[in-house]
């Protein structure tokens, strides 16, 4: 809960965040995809050794960027706290040594470019690096980010369902006073009652998949499977979301404010 | 005759003597000297009690009139006063933590589609741009999500650019 709380606040944050990216001012991690665009007419018309440059520039900087994905990933895995010796534990160990894997694999990456003198020599190791990052470095974020979402699931359907019991204390509340009825927000209710019921349950399977799928399982996907479970369970909680704020104007309404 | 002229005369002199009674004269002082601080008239107590009545009557009315007015919008601005306090569906709250939840979870579905169904960092690169065409948020940064994208984009660039 406190995670979601702390994601609430960094939200608040990542406006301002969010206005400065759009006015060109380039954040640690996010990067304008603008800075990408390299014409073939550009890139042709510059000497050998300009291209040697900007590949190597290039390449460094796609290094620094994984580097920095990697670090945050492990971020994002050290806020998750589970009781000692649980399979929780074992999963975030694991993904955080894979991580470990990753940031040598990089770093040495970064040290055998420094080396390099020739352009196809930059072109080889940037094939390298990315056969790395489609065979090994993505299955294995594909599984970290996976991780790290089920319990962000838990954590915002947690926040979700006291915001529908506070709602349904206050329309208890107003019914009680007779200023409303609460027959006449019963039905949005139940809905997001539902609606909850069945992000709970999509979460729930997310979860016994991934903690006790190995990576071989993990491999084979099942139907439907994690990702997808997780993916419609936060479908879910937005569309409970818009029920809240439809409530919220109906009671309003009611209320004559 | 001449003495029945004497007598008329004697009487009349005698007559000049006469004096009112004394309680009479006493009476009539005492009415006299109360009539100046005698209170109004019959009627005219009647239309004073009416009078400050009806100005009773209107200032009252003005006033309860103030007071409806007065009372009225200051109930229909402040009704919220009057209610207990809801938590639930406060709207600052609601709204702040809706969007935040909302961006949040944004966010998330994209980074889970980024690596969905494709393996390859160009097949990526192309679902995302096209993910975010169609959802028509070109200009949005997504953050993590777009730091992968960067990264593919960059290493194709270096293999197939230069």
């Amino acid at each position: 809960m406190n995670r979601l709380k702390k994601v609430i606040f960094a939200v608040g944050i990542a406006a301002p965040l969010m206005g400065a990216l759009l006015l060109g001012i380039e954040p640690v991690l996010a990067v304008g995809p603008s800075s990408t665009i390299v014409s073939a007419e550009t890139s042709a018309s510059l000497a050998p050794e300009e291209k040697l440059s900007k590949a190597k520039e290039d390449l460094t900087k796609a290094l620094d960027l994984s580097l920095k994905k990697v670090d945050s990933l492990r971020s994002r895995l050290d806020e998750l706290n589970f009781p000692e010796l649980s399979r929780e534990e074992e999963l975030k160990n694991e993904a955080l040594s894979n991580l470990d894997a990753y940031t040598d694999y990089y770093g040495k990456a970064k040290e055998d470019l420094e080396k390099k003198n020739s352009l196809e020599e930059v072109k080889n190791l940037a094939k390298d690096v990315k056969e790395h990052r489609d065979t090994i470095y993505t299955p294995g974020v594909e599984e970290i980010v996976r991780f790290v979402l089920v319990f962000y699931n838990e954590d915002v359907l947690g926040t979700a369902n006291d915001r529908l019991s506070k709602i349904e204390t206050d329309v208890k509340k107003l019914d009680k006073l007779g200023v409303i009825k609460e027959a006449n927000f019963r039905g949005k209710l139940d809905d997001a009652d539902k609606l909850l019921q069945k992000a709970a349950t999509l979460q729930g399977g997310a979860k016994e998949i991934i903690l006790s799928a190995t990576s071989t399982d993990l491999m084979k996907e099942r139907k439907p499977s994690a990702k997808e479970m997780i993916e419609n369970s936060l479908n879910n909680i937005k569309s409970v979301y818009t029920i809240f704020l439809e409530l919220n104007q109906a009671v309003k309404k009611a209320l004559g404010l | 005759m001449r003495r029945n002229d004497e007598n008329i005369i004697k009487q009349l002199q005698e007559l000049r003597r006469i004096e009112p009674d004394i309680g009479y004269v006493r009476d009539s002082r005492r009415l006299v000297l109360a009539s100046r601080n005698a209170p109004l008239s019959r009627q005219g107590i009647f239309a004073g009690i009416t009078q400050s009545l009806n100005f009773a009557f209107e200032t009252a009315l003005v006033a309860a009139l103030f007071l409806v007015v007065i009372l009225g919008g200051v109930f229909g601005l402040s009704k919220s006063f009057f209610l207990p306090a809801l938590q639930g569906i406060d709207e600052k709250a609601l709204v702040t933590e809706a969007d935040a939840i909302n961006y949040d979870i944004h966010l998330k579905l994209d980074e889970i589609a980024y690596f969905g169904n494709h393996k390859t960092s160009t097949e990526r690169v192309v679902a995302l741009d096209a993910r975010r065409i169609e959802s028509g948020r070109e200009g949005l940064p997504l953050t993590e999500t777009l730091t992968d994208q960067e990264i593919d984009k960059l290493l194709n660039r270096v293999i197939n650019g230069y």
